[in-house]
């Protein structure tokens, strides 16, 4: 019984019962084990699986994982202003991953204060794109999202290294945006040739450039593409948006960057024109 | 009503069930052949007259096998009509690149005196762009989280593999036991002699020595039946090249010398003929018996020592 006052006072999934053996003691225990795990996984870059999760934080009972995971979350993100989001599935495009935001928000809505939705859907609130984005299927993995207020982040994510490095990475990505999601390989160079970058040339700021190309793509922020060439033996690779980048870099926030360049009144006719150059993809 | 109605239904499958396997053949091979068509496909309007194809060639389907066709047909062109949306740029203006580029260029920048490079008349220099300058631009908008560079504690979660550490103590426990494989090294190996040729040799040398003779007093080794066997194998080289013949008489199987063919005879249609004849365990004992061998025409050879140290390339 005082179990269950816990579980009243503290928290509002008590639509989902606790397995008896389990005390809310050893729900919070876990909570915080995944707050760690969290954080921890997100030194690596590589997304945080959910069997991992279930090895290292939940060991048996998978049933508890709604409730443990919605906990860690609001943790995550009143303490340090981050949340986990489902590492978006290969072939998730900028425009599913729209929908499936919208559709998230009006649930939110729907349901009032983000706080009192239940845990059993909850498990889906920030987190599972996969049941709104076009039935693809899901990952079961997870990657930090920043939280912190953009105007606020000033020199707290980054160094001077990596302020070039993403300097780098967002021109990419918003050159790969406005050609419709894909761009040839040959013409991301093309591109990069304007600003002094040459594959195989030395760099005086990053030397080798195609070497961090690859690292982009290792990290899930680029998606390298095979296309055969019709009636031929050749293939070309094109480059598209990965799902680090569908993750950490939203639309919104593109549109809001680019917007950044041009003049007061120019700006609604270059965000619109950005719409129509990433079309349906 | 109903009757009638049913009478048609009836009529028309039959209808539709008297086509003759010929014309499902040719279904199918048009099928085939627009899907094949597909690749070529480079234009929208291509592609809808391709599908209008299919939709007419569809009439003429009514079994599974060509339905299944027309489904693969209909995913491959859906696919196309996916890829050729994706690329469509849609009507109106489109973002300007170029200029978001120099935009870019000359917050990194890239636009001093130095002259590096000269663009319609401007000049850019591109080796000492700033691109912290873009990053610091870029940070309210990219939502990454900071990286931690420490924690208190460990991952309490994390726990070291024990099998490993109990097969390591296995391992130690038996190391007296453990043989060292043993090391090679060059002078060790030993260029292998090729012992068939040797004994094929060695052995049509004792059949021209003994001339005509029965087959088993010939190969039988009453001490070893492997070197039997082995006699066997050898034997049929003999035969193969025509040095030795096989004959019958009196029911007995007779081994002889005999002029292998040259080419002229070969180019005469001789065919080489190779068979090696099967003996077991029992029926060498028997023969042994009946034919009373005490001796091995062939000499039996040396038993080659399998765990000495000498190594064959």
């Amino acid at each position: 019984m005082i179990i269950d006052d816990n579980l009243e006072s503290t928290s509002t999934q008590s639509n989902i019962k606790l397995p008896v053996n389990l005390t809310q003691e050893d729900i919070e225990k876990k909570v915080l084990d995944l707050v760690r795990l969290a954080i921890s996984s997100s030194v690596t870059d590589i997304p945080l699986k959910r069997e991992e999760i279930k090895k290292k934080v939940i060991k048996d009972n998978m049933r508890i994982f709604p409730i443990v995971f919605e906990e860690a979350q609001k943790i995550l993100r009143d303490t340090y202003c981050m949340e986990l989001v489902e590492y978006p599935a290969r072939g998730s495009t900028i425009l599913s991953i729209n929908q499936s935001n919208i559709l998230n928000s009006q649930q939110q809505l729907q349901q009032g204060d983000a706080q009192t939705i239940q845990a059993s859907q909850t498990n889906s609130s920030q987190v599972s794109l996969k049941k709104v984005s076009s039935k693809k299927y899901s990952t079961n993995s997870y990657i930090l999202r920043n939280l912190i207020p953009g105007n606020l982040r000033k020199g707290l994510i980054f160094n001077k290294e990596d302020y070039q490095l993403h300097g780098l990475l967002i021109i990419i990505l918003c050159l790969i945006y406005a050609n419709g999601n894909r761009v040839k390989e040959e013409i991301i160079y093309k591109y990069l040739e304007k600003f002094g970058l040459y594959k195989n040339i030395k760099h005086e700021t990053f030397e080798d450039v195609e070497k961090h190309i690859i690292q982009f793509t290792q990290k899930g922020y680029l998606e390298k593409e095979k296309t055969p060439i019709p009636n031929s033996e050749e293939v070309t690779y094109s480059y598209k948006w990965g799902p680090r980048a569908l993750v950490e870099f939203p639309e919104k926030n593109l549109l809001n960057f680019i917007k950044g360049f041009y003049e007061k009144e120019e700006q609604e006719q270059i965000v619109k024109e950005l719409i129509r150059s990433r079309g349906i993809n | 009503m109903d009757e009638r109605n049913e009478d048609i239904d009836i009529k028309e499958l039959n209808n539709l069930y008297s086509q003759t396997e010929e014309s499902n053949r040719k279904v199918r091979m048009k099928y085939r052949s627009l899907i094949e068509d597909l690749k070529d496909v480079s234009s929208t309007d291509m592609l809808i007259e391709k599908i209008a194809t299919g939709n007419e060639l569809y009439k003429k389907v009514n079994r599974t096998q060509e339905a299944t066709l027309d489904s693969q047909f209909l995913l491959k062109s859906a696919e196309l009509g996916a890829k050729q949306a994706e690329s469509i740029k849609l009507a109106g203006e489109n973002f300007d690149i170029e200029d978001w580029i120099n935009k870019l260029l000359t917050t990194m920048g890239g636009r001093q005196d130095i002259d590096i490079k000269q663009e319609n008349g401007e000049t850019v220099n591109l080796k000492s762009l700033h691109w912290e300058a873009i990053g610091i631009k870029a940070e309210p908008f990219f939502d990454v989280v900071p990286k931690i560079n420490n924690m208190i504690g460990p991952l309490s979660t994390e726990q070291k593999e024990r099998k490993t550490i109990i097969r390591h103590a296995r391992e130690n426990k038996n190391s007296v036991n453990l043989k060292k494989p043993q090391e090679l090294r060059k002078e060790d190996i030993k260029e292998q002699e090729n012992e068939t040729t040797k004994n094929v040799v060695q052995i049509c040398e004792i059949l021209y020595k003994v001339g005509r003779i029965g087959l088993f007093e010939f190969i039988i080794n009453p001490e070893s039946f492997s070197q039997t066997i082995e006699n066997i194998f050898y034997l049929s080289f003999l035969i193969h090249d025509g040095k030795a013949l096989l004959d019958e008489e009196d029911g007995e199987l007779i081994l002889d010398k005999a002029d292998p063919p040259d080419e002229e005879d070969y180019s005469h249609g001789i065919k080489k003929k190779q068979y090696v004849l099967e003996l077991d365990y029992d029926t060498w004992k028997d023969i042994i018996n009946v034919y009373n061998i005490k001796k091995s025409m062939i000499p039996t050879r040396p038993k080659v020592q399998t765990n000495n140290a000498k190594w064959y390339s």
